[in-house]
């Protein structure tokens, strides 16, 4: 591999990493504070995509401006299924919460079948083919808004977590539920508001990758499997290291491409995610508890 | 790290290991109908069709069409039918099949749900309980594959219009018509058109780029291609797969990049073409670019990719534009007030073959109808709308009948319209070659 190359596989996993660090974080946040596997997390991610579509495309917004609006519609979306569906699993075995949220991805697909058919969409932006070099690497503008839109936006729920009262009753419940509840605070509003605040990083993400990527209304899965692979990779409940978790996965993907022929390129990320699983089960990054 | 106080869950290894068995049942859930095997049918207890001559004047002959006019692959089903409904009413309005006393051709259709097992079920249920003696196959290739057995088994004619795979012909079924272009047609039209621009139009061919997506279709195709470059005495500077749906093709385009192409051919679907075109964008290659036409020439490509959809050429069976497509392309235009595409003119197509197979069949009985399909042998003209040189079915190592006249054309995209450019006798404008610049 040349030095061009190498750079340019470099830069690019490092950017793309970023942007599925803010989509693992959603899955880290719910994993973490409410032990919610969702399995829809990447459906929600195409859900964002469409409704930037929407804007974008019929409305004619600039797709950065559109993440203001995408992302509180899905903090109330987030809200609205927690409150329907799955507060009911919220203390059901993993299994159970698994296959509802499997059937809420497919209701999601479906229903964006039925609306906007099977036919593949893209977001066109003025910003589209913006690029810069960084020495022999190519650096696309639209990436790189989508690494530090996603980076600030995860830095942001780090705070939140981490310096606001709101953030440390989160964390108390992350930590005991039910001593949580002995002390005030309501359990069921900060589960509720934890989900609202997972689906809206998909938002943030979903509204920066549709100008990147294709829209279709399966194109959720494959963020899925990924948020998950980083998450093992970084253990839950920590933003710094589903960033770094993020990147790793970026980074493999982008050297797999780069160095493995053909579909076989994934094996690099999957390799990692089966090493981790077999010698670091708690993540990468996780002190090991007794 | 900085772990907040969230890691408490780590206390026994139960996520990763539930995790680990989602992504199992996701990934087994989403494998894509293709994969399942070939329904189980039943042994048959239901004898082969009869064979006896049918009396001679019918009011109409029966073919049927298990198409898929549901699910996945319901609008290239529903543009197959629009076509075929279209050579329907043309036929009978000129008087029927002329051999057959004018009797009417009539289409009976079953949605085949975009399901192999359904597509199968109503093929054997149209021959069975229906009275057809041909049928034409459903659109996809997983749902064409067994319900093509279905048919051998019942010994009735059975019409791909669109599986392209070589080996769809190559499983020694007796009863399969192929009319469709293969993947060596593909393959070979690619480095063609190349060379015809190299020729005529001086496209520089000195690094030759063929990146492809490496499932059925463009693994087929690329081993077409790599056969024919060197029998043309071209060489390949770089030989590169990729996954179809990777997000971030960036890495792919860095390599094609790498290797300095001054043409790159490019068996892609839709989606990953979409991505990768604006990845080599990015990294400033924008040479000639070769592809299949269902995604290089997609409609809505302009609106897709702007002005990066210009210069690309792409390979159809069909084009609005082009001396046999243009006439029919009014017709259809006119009947549903929407401009046709390339599945109707294939739709179209098929139900042309079959009545021209009628008139050239002794009895009617499928026996009969098979025996005008072998015999058949459609020139250029008024029945012919395809980018085919004709319509002549060989047999393939005594098994299935494949058309060895099926040919492709080419279109390109200039000023956001798509025109057809090759070959020569096709083209209504001329080749734009993009110079890299």
């Amino acid at each position: 591999m040349s030095f061009d190359l190498f750079a340019q596989a470099l830069v690019q996993g490092i950017l793309i990493g970023g942007v599925y660090a803010l989509i693992a974080s959603g899955v880290t946040l719910t994993l973490g504070v409410m032990r919610l596997i969702n399995f829809a997390h990447g459906d929600f991610l195409m859900v964002a995509m469409y409704l930037t579509m929407v804007l974008v495309s019929w409305l004619d917004m600039e797709p950065y401006l559109a993440v203001f609006l995408v992302a509180p519609a899905m903090f109330g979306l987030g809200i609205l299924v927690y409150h329907v569906l799955l507060r009911h699993v919220v203390t059901a075995n993993h299994l159970m919460q698994a296959q509802l949220t499997l059937g809420v991805g497919l209701l999601l697909q479906n229903m964006a079948l039925v609306i906007f058919t099977g036919d593949l969409r893209t977001v066109q932006t003025g910003l589209s083919s913006a690029k810069f070099y960084l020495g022999p690497a190519v650096v696309g503008v639209p990436v790189l808004l989508a690494f530090l839109v996603s980076v600030a936006f995860a830095v942001g729920l780090y705070l939140l977590l981490q310096r606001s009262r709101l953030g440390r009753s989160i964390r108390a419940v992350a930590q005991d539920p039910s001593a949580a509840s002995l002390y005030g605070i309501n359990v069921g509003y900060i589960n509720r508001l934890v989900f609202g605040l997972s689906i809206a990083a998909v938002g943030v993400a979903g509204a920066l990758l549709a100008p990147i990527y294709v829209v279709e209304p399966t194109v959720g899965s494959t963020f899925t499997f990924t948020a998950f692979i980083i998450v093992v990779l970084a253990g839950t409940g920590d933003f710094v290291a589903a960033l770094v978790g993020g990147i790793l996965i970026g980074l493999s993907d982008s050297f797999g491409l780069m160095l493995i022929p053909g579909n076989s390129s994934t094996i690099l990320s999957y390799l990692l995610f089966a090493l981790v699983l077999l010698f670091r089960p708690q993540g990468l990054f996780a002190r090991r508890r007794a | 790290m900085s772990s907040f106080g969230l890691a408490a869950i780590h206390r026994h290894h139960a996520v990763p290991v539930a995790i680990t068995l989602g992504i199992v049942i996701t990934l087994a859930a989403c494998t894509e109908a293709g994969s399942s095997s070939a329904p189980t049918i039943r042994p048959s207890a239901v004898a082969a069709p009869s064979q006896t001559a049918a009396p001679q004047n019918v009011d109409a002959i029966k073919i049927g069409w298990p198409l898929e006019l549901t699910g996945s692959l319901s609008a290239t089903g529903e543009g197959y039918r629009s076509g075929g409904d279209l050579a329907a009413e043309e036929i009978n309005a000129r008087g029927g099949i002329a051999k057959w006393g004018g009797a009417t051709l009539e289409l009976v259709y079953a949605d085949a749900q975009s399901k192999p097992e359904v597509a199968s079920g109503e093929l054997q249920r149209l021959i069975e309980q229906e009275g057809v003696i041909g049928v034409i196959g459903p659109v996809g290739s997983s749902n064409a594959i067994p319900s093509s057995q279905v048919a051998e088994r019942l010994q009735t004619p059975y019409l791909n219009l669109s599986a392209s795979a070589e080996t769809f012909v190559e499983r020694g079924l007796t009863w399969i018509y192929s009319q469709t272009v293969t993947s060596k047609e593909y393959g070979y039209a690619y480095v063609d058109v190349m060379d015809d621009l190299a020729k005529r139009k001086g496209l520089d061919t000195s690094s030759v780029v063929l990146v492809w997506e490496d499932q059925d279709m463009g693994t087929g195709m690329s081993e077409r291609v790599r056969e024919r470059i060197e029998e043309k005495g071209y060489q390949l500077s770089a030989d590169i797969s990729y996954p179809r749906t990777q997000p971030d093709l960036t890495s792919i385009a860095a390599r094609v990049k790498e290797a300095r192409p001054t043409v790159i051919i490019n068996p892609a679907y839709l989606g990953d073409f979409v991505v990768l075109r604006r990845a080599l964008d990015q990294l400033d290659v924008n040479v000639q670019m070769i592809g299949p036409a269902t995604s290089y020439s997609h409609p809505s490509l302009p609106e897709k990719l702007g002005a990066l959809a210009d210069g690309l050429i792409g390979l159809a069976q069909w084009s609005a534009d082009s001396p046999q497509g243009k006439s029919v392309a009014e017709r259809y235009a006119q009947k549903y007030g929407r401009p046709m595409n390339v599945d109707a003119a294939i739709g179209y197509q098929g139900v042309m073959t079959y009545a021209l197979a009628l008139e050239l069949a002794d009895v009617l009985t499928p026996t009969g109808l098979a025996n005008g399909l072998q015999a058949l042998d459609v020139p250029p003209g008024e029945d012919l709308v395809l980018a085919h040189s004709g319509i002549r079915f060989v047999q393939v190592d005594n098994g299935s009948w494949r058309n060895a006249a099926a040919g492709l054309l080419a279109t390109q995209y200039q000023d956001g319209a798509l025109v057809t450019i090759w070959p020569s006798d096709y083209a209504t404008t001329e080749p734009v070659v993009a110079t890299g610049e």
